[in-house]
């Protein structure tokens, strides 16, 4: 931003006096944003306890060491299970966002109309809810609890 | 016109001898051993069988549980809003609350981090430092963290806010210092020969470069935040998670599927905002 | 004004890229760095103002041993010192005033330049730079919006405004069309006779290196072999320097040899008669 002031000489400016002040502006309402949210976090918290955090970690901590390798007995059968879960879930999941990859892309979708923003949609919605909530539902349905047969 | 013949034309006069081409071609297998491929080949059949075998459905019980499922996909159409609105709100705000607290304290601490990762920057030690706090970072998924320090911390949303502004380490840093290690190493240079000093070089010859990305990151942070805000909840770091069980628990899908569709609505909103802003940073 | 003594650069690969080279500058002469690919000119270069680490040797620049220097000193000698690059090496994101501002950072506090309240000194003199190369009606563009002649101008501007006392210029028109190229060693050689700056121009046109620097040192694996007037520079030293070559050879063109149509494989009734 070069002007030339009445002496002559030219200043230069690294932003427009406007821009300088839009730019105190946002930080002025984030750093407030950040001071409101960071009060509410505040008052929900209890804060003994955080006080108290450094002991019990310390607790913890020395409850970890060493790790119990006998329990190694009880894992293997859901370290299989996990497997599993990685291995059949990623064939699943290809099998199913492959087509629709394809049905959201701008340059390959059949109907930009209709199909795209359904696409579109699947995505958002897949990828909005976490995997955990999935589940949830999923468990909640299938009632598959571990104490149960 | 003539037929393209199968051999080559014998080249006559110069005497040099001539070689006849395959009567067919087809691509090179991917795997050049033929042992090393039909051994990888049975093993993936054979560990396919095993695992879809032991996978044990319950077909009896999803016959059952499908008509929980159409009472899901009913409340889905009908979500309710009115009933539970106090708790939907206040969880709602909860979790963007911790969204903006966690994201903001997350890319405070990443960049130093993230700068200290980079190996064109940093000295050794401080590299495999900062490079072993970005690896404990990505290794747990955030819930298991969560569980941590819910039992360190207590109950309440300051748990969820330094998951998320642990986890937000790992994945920040690493994308910048990965970002500052593939800078274009001229335009650095040229401001280290006129003779500035390191923090002159940092926002003259580093920051430009990535600051673009940074933004960019950091927006698409925010977002992964918030939906991890929304699940931390379950094991009791606060948001709107914990309302959201409870209301599976209840089986109350209507209320449930009204979480959710507010969920998705903030999460689309979220990328379309994130969206304009980095076209207007480029 | 510049004195390298003696100076060898090895890399830890085992080349050797530089092998005892003797150099004297004086204060104000333009002088023409020439030689094959590889032959050690940009290393040479880059070991003045230590982008790269001699192995060994000495470089003096007005009465202090540049190669000794620890940050702070080397920081102050580099400030006196303007560098072109050869792909122009300029901050693309930053526009053409931030650019030629930041040959000053050696110059102002971090502080002033981080918020880019630079002295109103700099500002003038970052102007009349800009005037002088032709640039002065771009100053808040993008350096990425520029061609390459622009972006080879804004890099002189900013080389010259440190005010320095030697301009090392790697290769400046490597990339550039010849009219541009002539433009630019005319803008160099004309601004370093105004403000009696010391030059060493890194060129590989022989051509462009006679018509405008004073001295030509013509330098071969690492080793000068010439050291003179451009005028001397004649077909056996250049061979010297760059190997055997016709160096006075012009394209001829061979007349075309009138095929028969049998022997001619592209002809219409060639193609007719294979039916």
């Amino acid at each position: 931003m070069a002007e030339t002031l009445s002496s002559g000489t030219k200043v230069w400016q690294y932003r427009s006096r406007n821009k300088q002040l839009l730019s105190w502006f946002i930080w002025l309402i984030g750093t407030a944003l950040f001071m409101y949210c960071w009060q509410r976090v505040s008052e929900s918290t209890t804060w003994f306890f955080v006080w108290d955090a450094p002991r019990i970690a310390a607790d913890i901590g020395s409850r970890m060491i060493p790790p119990r390798w006998s329990y190694i007995n009880e894992l293997w059968e859901p370290l299989w299970d996990t497997l599993n879960i990685a291995t059949i879930g990623t064939m699943m999941a290809i099998v199913m966002a492959l087509p629709v990859a394809f049905l959201a892309a701008r340059n390959t979708t059949p109907s930009t109309r209709f199909i795209r923003p359904l696409a579109l949609l699947i995505i958002v919605s897949s990828r909005s809810i976490n995997s955990l909530i999935w589940s949830l539902l999923l468990v909640s349905i299938m009632d598959r609890a571990w104490w149960q047969e | 016109m003539t037929d393209i013949p199968t051999n080559p034309p014998d080249p006559g006069a110069s005497g040099q001898q001539t070689s006849t081409f395959p009567a067919n071609w087809s691509p090179p297998p991917f795997i050049k051993n033929p042992l090393l491929r039909w051994g990888l080949l049975l093993g993936l059949i054979l560990y396919l069988f095993l695992s879809i075998g032991s996978l044990d459905v319950n077909w009896h019980r999803i016959y059952v549980g499908l008509d929980r499922g159409a009472k899901f996909v009913y409340g889905f159409m009908n979500p309710n809003f009115a009933g539970r609105w106090t708790d939907i709100s206040e969880g709602m705000i909860e979790s963007l609350v911790m969204t903006v607290t966690s994201t903001a304290i997350g890319i405070a601490i990443s960049i130093p981090i993230g700068f200290g990762a980079a190996r064109n920057l940093a000295p050794l030690p401080v590299y495999l430092f900062c490079r072993g706090i970005i690896a404990l970072s990505r290794s747990f998924q955030e819930i298991i963290v969560a569980i941590l320090f819910v039992a360190i911390f207590g109950f309440g949303p300051l748990a969820g806010v330094l998951t998320l502004s642990f986890a937000t380490i790992g994945f920040l840093s690493k994308l910048l210092a990965e970002d500052i290690e593939s800078i274009d190493k001229s335009q650095a240079e040229a401001v280290k020969a006129t003779g500035s000093a390191w923090w002159q070089w940092l926002n003259y010859g580093i920051q430009p470069q990535v600051m673009p990305r940074l933004i960019g990151l950091s927006l698409y942070r925010l977002d992964i935040n918030f939906r991890e805000s929304a699940v931390v909840g379950l094991v009791g770091a606060g948001g709107i998670g914990a309302t959201l069980n409870t209301a599976f628990d209840r089986y109350e899908y209507d209320t449930a599927a009204a979480i959710l569709i507010l969920i998705i609505g903030i999460v689309m909103l979220s990328e379309y905002i994130s969206g304009y802003i980095r076209t207007g940073v480029q | 004004m510049l004195e390298i003594k003696q100076l060898v650069k090895k890399y830890n690969t085992g080349d050797l890229a530089i092998n005892g080279v003797d150099l004297k500058v004086k204060k104000g002469q333009v002088m023409a760095l020439i030689g094959p690919s590889g032959a050690g000119k940009s290393t040479l270069i880059r070991c003045v103002n230590r982008l790269e680490n001699p192995t060994s040797g000495e470089i003096w620049l007005n009465g202090e041993n540049i190669v000794k220097m620890r940050s702070g000193k080397l920081r102050r000698a580099r400030r006196n010192m303007g560098m072109i690059f050869q792909e122009y090496a300029l901050v693309e994101r930053l526009t053409v005033m931030e650019n030629v501002l930041s040959g000053r950072l050696g110059y102002v506090g971090f502080w002033r330049s981080f918020l880019r309240k630079f002295p109103q000194s700099d500002i003038n003199a970052a102007f009349g730079l800009l005037e002088k190369v032709g640039l002065d009606t771009m100053v808040n563009k993008r350096a990425d919006e520029l061609s390459g002649g622009q972006r080879q101008r804004v890099g002189i501007a900013r080389a010259l405004i440190q005010k320095p006392d030697i301009l090392l210029v790697d290769e400046p028109t490597a990339s550039l069309d010849p009219k541009t190229s002539r433009q630019i060693m005319r803008l160099i050689t004309e601004l370093c006779e105004e403000n009696q700056l010391a030059a060493i121009i890194n060129i590989h046109d022989v051509a462009l290196a006679q018509m405008y620097a004073e001295r030509i040192v013509g330098l071969r694996e690492g080793s000068i072999v010439y050291d003179g007037p451009p005028d001397d520079l004649k077909p056996d030293v250049l061979t010297e320097i760059y190997g055997k070559e016709d160096w006075t050879a012009v394209r001829k063109r061979k007349p075309k040899k009138k095929m028969s149509i049998e022997e001619d494989p592209t002809t219409e009734e060639h193609m007719e008669e294979m039916q």
